[in-house]
């Protein structure tokens, strides 16, 4: 996942990373798979795509409204 | 990552998240690169969960129980205060008996003397009036790691 992220051109540290494991998962929208080795990979739920995806959607409203504004400027 | 740097940031975060997160958090510290930008956000991160705690993880009842522990500011602030001037109360009570009571006619306490009792009962005083913020500022961090 930081890797995905780094190529984004952004860098993720494991702290923020586990902060945000440690938030999605109780609302139930990431759940862990068997560990591999010591670590645990994890993966998004069906409600977790709902959310990301409506989230994801709201996030495309607010950027084409504003492409628009500023092609008027 | 160091591994005993890897250990010593996991530390860093409450009981009850390190027995969800501790083992696969440390296997990911010990394989990332970058060992300054990773424990400066690792040393971020960590205070963070501590005030706002994750919701959802199991807390120890015993944690709920200390108040001390529940507010920083109180195992900081209030307790060792209250103990230092306790402590600097009854060290400059030895300090002063020990004045009135071998000096009478002296104008300071701190005049040379080769009297053993004399001696060890002035030193106690003194020890207590210098060694207390030391003594109290260990105990309040040893009881913190304790309960962390």
């Amino acid at each position: 996942m930081i890797e995905d992220i780094v190529r984004l051109g952004t860098r993720l540290g494991p702290g923020t990373l586990y902060g945000a494991i440690a938030r999605l998962e109780p609302q139930g929208w990431i759940e862990p798979l068997p560990p591999d080795e010591r670590r645990r990979p994890f993966r998004i739920t069906a409600e977790g795509v709902r959310i990301l995806r409506a989230k994801l959607a709201t996030r495309r409203q607010f950027t084409k409204a504003g492409l628009e504004r500023l092609k008027a400027l | 990552m160091n591994p005993r740097l890897a250990h010593l940031l996991l530390r860093l975060y409450p009981r009850p998240w390190r027995e969800r997160y501790g083992v696969e958090f440390e296997a990911l510290l010990q394989t990332s690169h970058g060992d300054l930008r990773a424990s400066a956000n690792v040393v971020w991160s960590a205070p963070c969960e501590r005030v706002f705690p994750t919701p959802g993880l199991k807390i120890e009842q015993r944690r709920f129980q200390s108040w001390c522990v529940r507010a920083p500011w109180a195992t900081f602030g209030i307790a060792p205060l209250v103990l230092l001037a306790g402590a600097w109360f009854v060290a400059l009570l030895i300090l002063w008996s020990c004045w009135t009571i071998f000096r009478p006619g002296a104008d300071m306490p701190f005049v040379p003397s080769d009297r053993m009792r004399e001696f060890f009962y002035f030193n106690i005083g003194r020890s207590l009036y210098f060694g207390a913020p030391i003594l109290i500022g260990w105990g309040s961090g040893r009881s913190i790691a304790r309960k962390s």
